[in-house]
């Protein structure tokens, strides 16, 4: 237990200065832009001084490197500013939207490894064979749809000609679950609360089986070579030596095994997941962080981009020390 | 005379084989097709005004036509015509990715040799700050540059372009780590070679492939990047023919069921995404052939 311990604090301090880099880089980024934040909220005609007391606000003023301690500072104790727009504070909108991008990202992780899982191990237990043949060019093919579009096609598909499913939005009006975790399905489920898990699940199909299907392109393709890889080693032949029906030679044996390299890959590809959460949650008005950013961005609203991004950043690190150490925990030979 | 013919039958039959060679195993086959995708959207930039049959971007007919033997692809709502436009699309999209992983490899190919050459200091803080960026969603860093800079050609490449250098980075700076305690380089150091000729004649060459592998699976990965730029308003500012942005505005007509605004724009990303990815994991396989099953 010790050495996971030990693990775990060694993470979180590796995780530090790539954050810090992170955060410098959106600094960096969003500061030496051509355009001017202040002018970009009162418009080019405001007068002087109404711009000059702004700017002092917003300490504009200040030198840089000032400008970028004082920022340093405020994100530790969790304070990124309020928004330009509406004047409330970004890490309360922020933490508003969260749970919305939670439900959409995890829905989607579970479509695309169970996606990921079921093509990924039959094609490398038929490997070379017709099955495998599909799955590889399901792999490339997907890989090469844009998100965005693949969910108008599903919104034309099943909202505008069935009629089956809600095109965009979270939840119909007035029927969100008490509020617990703030995950709708979570919440519905365990208050038992019937209409609104129905509700929230058709609002959740569309765009979370689009992002699922898109992300599970790679899922299929990293089970697929880990499979074929552990599907080789001795263990594998032992067990068929002993009789074991191929199925629960490959889906008990060897999948179980292959399933380190694979947690790892599927917690690398989340931030792609995230990636593409952006661009569903546009196409599909998902109340996420996502379509927060982007809404932001067409009101040029700095304090909100920045937050956005660093929260997103943040968000990141943080899963990924958590696949770590459920790897670590899983196969100890990690901890080193 | 006699010669030239010569050289020309021996090439022509050079090509011949190569291509019968490749056809024959599925690696082949996938490197035959990607090429002919991309060679048939290079066709429809390079000759657009001449395949197109209207102007992008006037009104050719009324708004919202569905398709029909007139406007094969439909019009837009203001009467564009559709197929035109795909067509003309072509050449922002190939423009801008060609821009960006050209600028992303010639700053991430040189970083990356004298990170893993060099070692020590220079190398941890390059690798720790490249690996920060790679970590993070490229769409979404592509975003906050996009959104700081305006849209535009050259500025929407930069985002994309910034995206992408971690990537050149990290391949080279890996090889060049185990390459340079091969016995060539050390060979080469024996004879008096001088660091900056060991890079370039010695080290250089053999992190190639890897370098041509990842362009072209890159030039897939930039057009996404700049179709999903556009479609959230980020990219090359209207009327300038650009499949994001079609997406974008048909979009706004989805839920009257005007699909042909939509369906065609997209068609053609994935087809050139498709021939791009296939070229790409084709010449993985062939050019690294030991690596290829780890991608």
């Amino acid at each position: 237990m010790s050495s996971l311990k030990y693990y775990v604090i060694t993470r979180i301090l590796l995780a530090i200065p790539m954050m810090l880099i992170l955060l410098t880089i959106v600094f960096f980024v969003l500061r030496i832009m051509p355009g001017d934040p202040v002018t970009a909220i009162l418009g080019p005609k405001a007068p002087p001084e109404v711009v000059k007391q702004m700017r002092a606000n917003l300490g504009l003023n200040d030198p840089i490197a000032v400008q970028y301690v004082k920022y340093l500072g405020k994100l530790l104790i969790g304070d990124m500013g309020r928004s330009t727009l509406t004047e409330r504070p970004v890490l309360t909108e922020i933490l508003e939207r969260f749970p919305a991008t939670v439900e959409l990202t995890l829905y989607a992780m579970v479509v695309a490894i169970l996606i990921g899982i079921f093509w990924g191990s039959e094609a490398a237990r038929r490997y070379d064979k017709i099955t495998d043949i599909t799955a590889r060019s399901y792999a490339i093919i997907v890989y090469s749809i844009p998100v965005f579009w693949f969910g108008m096609m599903m919104q034309l598909i099943f909202g505008v000609n069935l009629h089956w499913l809600p095109v965009s939005g979270r939840i119909s009006p007035m029927m969100e679950p008490t509020s617990i975790t703030r995950l709708y399905l979570v919440d519905a489920l365990i208050t038992g609360n019937w209409e609104s898990l129905w509700n929230a699940f058709r609002h959740i199909l569309l765009p979370g089986t689009t992002l699922g299907i898109v992300i599970s392109s790679i899922f299929v393709r990293m089970v697929r070579g880990n499979m074929l890889l552990t599907m080789n080693m001795d263990f594998v032949k032992a067990a068929r030596a002993r009789g074991i029906k191929e199925r629960a030679v490959v889906y008990r044996h060897a999948l179980k095994n292959a399933f380190v390299p694979i947690l790892t890959i599927m917690g690398l590809q989340f931030a792609l997941l995230l990636a593409g959460a952006v661009l569903t949650e546009t196409t599909f008005s998902w109340p996420g962080i996502g379509s927060y950013l982007v809404m932001k961005i067409r009101y040029r609203d700095f304090a909100a981009i920045q937050g956005s991004i660093v929260f997103i950043a943040f968000f990141i690190i943080v899963v990924s020390i958590l696949i770590d150490v459920i790897n670590a925990w899983i196969d100890p030979r990690i901890r080193y | 005379m006699v010669e030239k013919t010569v050289t020309r039958r021996f090439l022509s039959h050079r090509i011949a084989t190569f291509l019968g060679d490749l056809s024959a195993s599925a690696t082949g086959k996938m490197i035959i097709v990607g090429l002919i995708l991309v060679l048939f959207f290079f066709f429809l930039a390079i000759f657009a005004p001449i395949i197109s049959p209207f102007n992008p971007i006037h009104a050719a007919g009324k708004g919202f036509l569905a398709p029909n033997h007139k406007f094969w692809f439909g019009t837009d709502n203001l009467g564009r015509d559709m197929l035109s436009r795909v067509i003309y699309g072509t050449r922002i999209a190939l423009m801008i990715s060609f821009l960006s992983v050209a600028m992303a490899s010639i700053i991430g190919v040189p970083l990356g040799l004298m990170a893993g050459y060099v070692g020590k200091l220079f190398d941890r803080i390059m690798t720790m700050i490249m690996d920060s960026i790679y970590a993070f969603p490229g769409l979404i860093l592509a975003i906050a540059i996009a959104a700081m800079l305006g849209p535009g050609v050259i500025n929407i490449s930069i985002a994309i372009t910034v995206v992408y250098v971690p990537t050149y980075y990290r391949v080279v700076r890996n090889q060049v780590t185990s390459l340079k305690n091969e016995l060539f380089v050390e060979g080469a150091r024996a004879i008096g070679a001088k660091n900056r000729t060991i890079l370039s004649r010695y080290i250089f060459p053999s992190t190639f492939p890897s370098i041509v592998v990842i362009m072209a699976m890159n030039l897939a990965d930039a057009i996404m990047t700049e179709a999903g730029l556009s479609y959230l308003g980020l990219g090359i500012a209207p009327p300038t023919p650009d499949w994001g942005y079609d997406l974008n505005n048909g979009q706004r007509f989805l839920l009257q069921n005007d699909w042909w605004m939509v369906l065609f724009p997209g068609l053609a990303i994935i087809l050139i995404v498709l021939g791009f990815s296939l070229l790409g994991e084709g010449l993985n396989e062939y050019l690294n052939p030991n690596i290829g099953e780890r991608r």
